[in-house]
């Protein structure tokens, strides 16, 4: 009788265990930041607006490029560690036309 | 007739491995969850549209072709006669990239209690290549 109240216990704090961690938790995922409220370094870009050298004036060249230099990406440590990636991609005219800030870490 | 098997087989084990939803990020970047996934299209997903949506990837391949987004997460818990601990599972997430920057494919490898990480690495290389590297 004793032996099947332990093993009752054993497996309803199993159970109470698991329903609290995927309750209460999660993995950091990858997301995209609301471009609302975005970091102040980044306020100036401007899809459609802002030009390639402007972007290198004041934030100087970027330390990753892919396609020829239409697409950059700029590194950014905010509060608390936390890791983003400015992507930024230009057009034919070096026209920014899309850029995203995501949350890697 | 389950519960007297369970119980035999807690007492006779050393340890009690008990699977979890991911709960801690261990190294590299954040994970790429299944609805990011879920919306990648062959053939019509391009290389400009995975950087917006998950930044850079942690290593790449012939000229771009192939991006590797990785990331570790304890997933399980086990627990042993005084004490336990969490098991991390290594995630690589590979994405294949045509002659017009569209995605050509992709999968999600990861390792786990019967796939060790060098068995992960190895089946990533066996996608990418068609064969261990």
């Amino acid at each position: 009788m004793f032996y099947y109240r332990t093993i009752r216990c054993l497996i309803a704090s199993f159970c109470l265990l698991y329903t609290l961690i995927a309750t209460i938790s999660c993995a950091p995922q990858r997301e995209v930041i609301d471009e609302h409220v975005t970091i102040e370094r980044f306020k100036f870009l401007h899809d459609g607006k802002t030009d390639k050298q402007e972007i290198i004036d004041q934030l100087g060249l970027p330390p990753s490029t892919y396609e020829n230099r239409r697409i950059f990406i700029y590194y950014w440590r905010g509060e608390e560690s936390k890791v983003y990636h400015v992507v930024l991609v230009f057009n034919e005219d070096n026209i920014l036309k899309r850029h995203s800030v995501v949350r890697v870490r | 007739m389950l519960i007297p098997l369970f119980a035999i087989l807690l007492i006779n084990s050393s340890c009690i491995y008990v699977p979890t939803p991911a709960f801690g990020l261990i190294s590299q970047r954040g994970a790429i969850n299944k609805k990011i996934i879920k919306s990648l299209k062959q053939g019509e997903t391009t290389r400009e549209d995975l950087l917006l949506l998950v930044g850079e990837p942690d290593e790449n391949y012939d000229q771009n072709r192939y991006f590797i987004y990785e990331w570790e997460a304890s997933e399980a818990l086990v627990a042993v006669p005084g004490g336990g601990d969490a098991v991390a599972k290594k995630h690589y997430f590979c994405v294949e990239f045509d002659e017009d920057n569209r995605i050509k494919r992709f999968v999600h490898i990861k390792s786990g209690l019967f796939k060790n990480t060098n068995d992960a690495q190895n089946e990533l290389y066996k996608w990418m290549f068609g064969s261990n590297q």
